[in-house]
């Protein structure tokens, strides 16, 4: 057995039933020995849109996702795909092929240094010498990628490692996460004292919840006290955005009601979120009269940003039952209901034209309780996370830290095959579909029934908003309106699509869309001057919010 | 402000280079470096002469996240008195 073969098993042996990638020349090894393997190979049309299924698949249903490329340009394509997982935690083992040994370091055809370049941007890497290492090896980036606070392990392995005889059969192999220790007891009463003085508490949930499979005992937590909730765009759902608690996403294009409840809080309890600076806005304006409480995984992550005076360590699942009541909150929950009431979307826009937030809405409403909604980037991935009814986080994935325009077509690939029964609903724009656009091959290649939604403004709306409110409408690259055909160009590639224009269509092509048995896109042609409301501007803090009106 | 961070490492391909690349991409620049082999076989006793660049940063929440890798079997850093955490000026973009 050789090397390529021994890891081919090693992923076998480890429950790996599939794989996203694309061939190449320093990867032939291990393409050579996936055709006697029982893993389903996933060929994209691009390696970024590899990582990008894999970092989805991932997402929707928890397990590590899987990417392999060749060296050089394969490798490099996988970056960005990389760098989104480490900056979302997601748990992925990136494989990639390299130059022989004997070359390496040599400027050999196709060599660069990924395992230098993507230091960064992994939470581990391996390069592989020894072919006999390669079960423990792999086993080791299942583990890492997986324990603790998850990110993407590199594996970087060198066509004469993948060709070379092992002696190390690849059997019995384990590579269950380690489980994250326990809070101390002193964390949880400092905590609590917290808490019992609190009056004015604001629960804000980020996306650790969910990768620490803790999304029960918040929602416990959250309902035992009757805390008003706030999410981050990765921690939505975790309350479900339906919950009466919840008062909506914080941040630059949060609810209104969210940021001046944190904004007015005595206490924050930050659970598996890190302050991100969408969340914050300026943070020395951040909540300025609240005590922090921080639970979290990841002990960097405490104090990085923000000072807490609890820092609640380790796993959420242990912490949060520990954790007590507030004082008499009364009058605070009603303001917060009040705030809520009086800030609350109006889905009323008069006039023939399409009004996006109202359009992602009801199509979320339509979908199912299992509706998987997967974002590109930009305004249409703003009033997603805004108007859209999210259930678990895990049921609404977008790129939230690296914000990376392509993700929405391939993280629907990978959340349609993590999840063959779900719906699956791709929201893009036109800007952000023309990234990755070739994946629309993949989806009829495999015959995914995704639902794509493609709302068009002829624009790079979110730049193009930017520019008018911060750079005195001085509009530079923004235009778009020589965009192709979408509809023409989604059925050369064999998927059906179909023009929506004007509301009173809206309701005929919700259904149609979710009638349509294989892969279909919606080309959804909205204004091009709509804009993402509300906004707190860049630098200003939470409480300064520009609403348009 | 400078500090003294002394940090045992496993001598693996890339280490040095990863634990390096962290301790300037979190706002530390090494001003000197020394290295002894650790009492354990393998192992690399480093010991680091830092200075935050530009805005202040916490040396405690540099060594959390040295500890982070995976390389990195301990970091010893000197406590400070608070932590100098300071929002980031202007908000990146």
């Amino acid at each position: 057995m050789n090397g390529a073969r021994a890891l081919i098993e090693t992923l076998e042996a480890l429950g790996v039933d599939l794989v996203f990638g694309y061939p190449g020349g320093a990867i032939l090894p291990v393409y050579d020995a996936l055709v006697d393997s029982s893993l389903r190979h996933i060929l994209t049309r691009h390696e970024q849109a590899s990582a990008f299924a894999a970092d989805a698949y991932a997402r929707a249903n928890g397990r590590v996702g899987v990417c392999i490329a060749t060296s050089g340009p394969g490798a490099t394509n996988l970056i960005t795909g990389i760098a989104n997982a480490y900056i979302d935690s997601v748990p992925m083992v990136v494989i990639t092929g390299q130059v022989p040994t004997s070359v390496m370091g040599t400027d050999a055809f196709q060599e660069v240094d990924i395992f230098g370049m993507t230091m960064s941007v992994v939470k581990h890497s391996f390069l592989v010498r020894d072919a006999d290492d390669i079960p423990r090896i792999v086993t080791e980036a299942f583990q890492i990628a997986a324990s603790g606070r998850p990110g993407p392990v590199l594996i970087d392995l060198p066509k004469d490692v993948a060709n070379a005889e092992v002696t190390v059969r690849p059997t019995a192999l384990s590579a269950e996460p380690v489980d994250p220790p326990a809070p101390t007891a002193e964390a949880i009463a400092k905590a609590n004292e917290l808490l019992a003085a609190a009056r004015r508490p604001v629960l804000y949930v980020g996306g650790g919840v969910v990768l620490g499979r803790a999304i029960e005992p918040l929602r416990d937590f959250a309902e035992r006290t009757g805390i008003p909730t706030v999410g981050t765009l990765k921690g939505l759902g975790a309350l479900p955005t339906e919950h009466p608690q919840f008062l909506g996403m914080l941040g630059m294009h949060g609810t209104k009601a969210a940021n001046l409840a944190v904004q007015g809080s005595d206490l924050l309890i930050c659970v598996g979120a890190r302050f991100d600076d969408r969340a914050t806005g300026n943070l020395k304006g951040f909540a300025p009269d609240a005590a922090v409480i921080h639970l979290d995984v990841d002990a960097a992550e405490i104090g990085k940003l923000r000072k807490a005076q609890a820092a609640v360590l380790g796993d959420l699942r242990s912490s949060l039952p520990r954790l007590g009541s507030p004082g008499d909150i009364e009058g605070w929950q009603g303001y917060c209901q009040d705030l809520k009431q009086t800030h609350r979307v109006h889905y009323d826009a008069p006039g023939p034209a399409i009004h996006a937030p109202r359009l992602l809405r009801e199509i979320s409403m339509a979908g199912g309780d299992d509706l998987i909604v997967t974002c590109d980037v930009g305004q249409h991935q703003m009033w997603a996370a805004q108007h859209c009814r999210i259930d678990h986080p895990a049921r609404h994935l977008s790129s939230s830290g690296l914000g990376a325009m392509g993700y929405g077509l391939p993280a629907a690939i990978g959340a349609q095959l993590a999840c063959p029964d779900a719906a699956v609903v791709a929201v893009s724009g036109d800007g952000s579909i023309m990234i990755n656009i070739q994946e629309l091959v993949t989806m009829r290649r495999y015959d995914l029934p995704i639902k794509i939604v493609l709302l068009d403004n002829s624009m790079l709306g979110l730049v193009r908003q930017w520019q008018d409110l911060f750079h005195d409408q001085r509009r530079s690259e923004v235009d778009l309106s020589d965009n192709p055909d979408f509809a023409a160009v989604a059925r050369s590639m064999g998927i059906e699509a179909f023009a929506v224009d004007t509301a009173d269509e809206v309701p005929d092509a919700i259904e149609r869309l979710f009638a349509t048995e294989g892969p279909v896109l919606a080309h959804v042609r909205i204004d091009s001057t709509a804009q993402v409301w509300p906004l707190v501007p860049p630098g200003a803090s939470n409480a300064v919010m520009l609403d348009g009106a | 402000m400078s500090h003294t961070i002394e940090i045992v490492v496993d001598l693996r391909e890339g280490a040095l280079v990863r634990m390096l690349g962290l301790i300037e991409r979190r706002g530390f620049m090494p001003l000197g470096i020394a290295t002894r082999p650790g009492r354990e076989a393998g192992t690399l006793n480093v010991a680091l002469n830092v200075e935050t660049k530009g805005m202040p940063r916490s040396v405690q929440v540099l060594k959390r996240h040295l500890r982070k890798l995976h390389e990195v079997r301990d970091v010893f850093a000197p406590a400070e008195s608070v932590p100098k955490v300071r929002a980031p000026e202007p908000v990146a973009c």
